[in-house]
């Protein structure tokens, strides 16, 4: 399995691929809709990223000492997004997390999107990931 | 619709250097006024001139700087008073934003004038910042807030808010024009109706003073509140215009320099008004620069931009109308510069990036008006909004991203 640094290039290569701004968002429609289907139970308040413009839920799932996470965003750009990065920090444990760096997220070149002041819910769903790696770390 | 407009948007955009950026490689349309407006060099030059030329701390200085800039800031309140055709320089008072005037105001008519079980009356138009103060200022008094309603189209419902009007209210706070659909209310009638009653009328003028004549001795209204920078001037001023006699009666804001007429630690008694309500140094460039943003409205002609700003709204509803799957939120005849919508297929947010990517610069979200979002039943809309530098190039240009936006998320 690719570490966290690994699935970012990965994920750098493929939108490097594509010239026009445009379709990198393109792309990131391609893969909210690709994401894993995120099951209506878990609209609840309790697991919105709150600190967003649209909804945002991520839902963690700690298993024998790694993480997973599902998310979901009725913004579709958003989920794209988040479904990226449930992919990169997902079946990880927590200390890979923690200790990674979540600078080298900017390597996407998606900064308007990672900006908090966009307030779009990515910036906020990678606080909630941290912190509950945060949290899982202490178990 | 009439379409030979004389109004010459194109040369006054030249006098806005920002529209000599690129966004993501395209010519900036920036259709985002209605949060703050952009600057004309000439108000960018009168606050480089009063750091580079004229700088020092006012009030009290006797030396030449000082004491220059004094008079320029105590001029701009004059225009300002004038602007707004209140009777006195006095009844002006310069804050950071109008939020801060509106928190002014809650926080002193709390220690005094407001009981126990009093009602304010406010409107489901209201941006958060004239609901909020009046939440937390009511500390053990149990003030409550009522709310008038809307009729179906979306305007104010000035029946239902006379109706409310009851012994118990004590203040009407209202907006003089919806910062998320642009409804212009009706404040005279408003004030009319309190008058007879007696009930003081907070108007939040932060829309409407960039979309028509403000005359607060013909509207009746005992405070009047306004930010600079949606009037073409610099952030960080605020403006709260209140009644001689409200101001006089009313206990200080906050404590500090320049509000004071003698300290010792027994005792403090208060400076004349305005300077009552002016504590710390206050934001002086800003005010400059208020000023001057005051005279170039005021050059150009204020109604002409007022006209121009319905005529654009007027040219954007009718082009965004037929657009499939586009709903218009709150259409009605009197309105200023403000276009609210929402499409079926997309989120609002996911409609501003997009539009960014075009060079393309709009508002999406509650737009700080989350009770009004929760009665018209949407989280967010998508808001274009006008100013006297856009064009109908602009909102031809709007329009057209939005007529392909479709195929872009339907792929």
């Amino acid at each position: 399995m690719m570490d966290i640094e690994e699935k970012i290039l990965n994920y750098k290569k493929e939108l490097d691929f594509f010239d026009e701004p445009i379709d990198k968002y393109k792309y990131l429609l391609d893969q909210g809709r690709k994401s894993r289907d995120f099951p209506e139970k878990y609209k609840q308040e309790v697991f919105l990223v709150k600190g967003c413009q649209a909804q945002v839920w991520l839902v963690p799932n700690y298993n024998k000492g790694t993480i997973s996470f599902l998310g979901d965003s009725d913004a579709f750009i958003t989920k794209g997004m988040i479904s990226i990065i449930i992919d990169i920090y997902g079946d990880r444990s927590p200390k890979e997390i923690i200790e990674s760096d979540f600078g080298k997220l900017n390597m996407l070149g998606l900064d308007n999107i990672l900006t908090p002041s966009r307030r779009n819910g990515v910036y906020s769903m990678l606080e909630y990931v941290k912190n509950y790696a945060k949290g899982y770390l202490e178990v | 619709m009439n379409n030979k407009f004389s109004f010459d948007a194109n040369n006054f955009r030249k006098e806005f250097p920002i529209f000599n950026k690129k966004i993501n490689g395209k010519d900036l349309i920036f259709l985002d006024t209605a949060a703050s407006a952009q600057k004309p060099q000439c108000v960018i030059d009168s606050v480089n001139k009063c750091y580079s030329e004229n700088y020092a701390n006012i009030h009290r200085g006797v030396y030449h700087l000082s004491a220059n800039l004094t008079s320029q800031y105590e001029r701009v309140r004059e225009k300002v008073a004038k602007f707004i055709n209140a009777k006195s320089n006095k009844e002006i008072i310069f804050t950071k934003s109008a939020t801060e005037a509106l928190n002014l105001i809650a926080s002193c008519l709390y220690k005094d004038y407001l009981k126990e079980d009093d009602e304010i009356l406010l409107t489901y138009l209201e941006h958060h910042a004239n609901i909020v103060p009046w939440q937390i200022n009511n500390i053990g008094k149990k003030t409550k807030l009522v709310v008038a309603d809307l009729n179906d189209d979306t305007t104010l419902n000035i029946e239902d808010l006379i109706k409310k009007i009851s012994k118990k209210t004590k203040l009407i706070s209202i907006t003089h024009m919806s910062n998320s659909l642009g409804h212009i209310n009706d404040i005279k009638k408003v004030c009319n109706e309190a008058k007879k009653r007696n009930i003081p009328v907070v108007v939040d003028g932060c829309q409407y003073i960039a979309h028509g004549r403000v005359n607060v001795a013909e509207i009746g209204c005992d405070f009047y509140v306004f930010s600079g920078h949606k009037i073409y001037g610099p952030s960080g001023i605020g403006v709260l215009y209140g009644k001689q006699s409200w101001l006089e009666n009313l206990p200080p804001y906050q404590g500090g320099g320049d509000m004071i007429e003698r300290v010792t630690f027994e005792k403090t008694t208060f400076a004349e008004l305005p300077q009552k309500f002016e504590a710390g140094t206050p934001p002086i460039a800003q005010v400059i620069g208020l000023g001057s943003a005051i005279d170039y409205v005021k050059k150009i002609n204020v109604d002409e931009i007022y006209l121009y700003q319905k005529y654009l709204y007027q040219y954007a509803y009718e082009s965004l109308r037929s657009i499939p799957s586009l709903n218009i939120i709150g259409h009605s005849d009197n309105k200023g510069g403000i276009l609210s919508f929402t499409l079926d297929y997309a989120h609002t947010n996911d409609v501003g990036v997009i539009l960014d990517q075009e060079g393309i610069a709009i508002r999406t979200g509650h737009h700080c008006t989350q009770p009004l979002m929760k009665k018209l039943g949407i989280d967010s809309t998508a808001r274009a909004s006008f100013g006297l530098y856009n064009t109908k190039n602009d909102i031809d240009r709007l329009s057209s991203s939005l007529k392909r936006m479709k195929e872009f998320f339907n792929e």
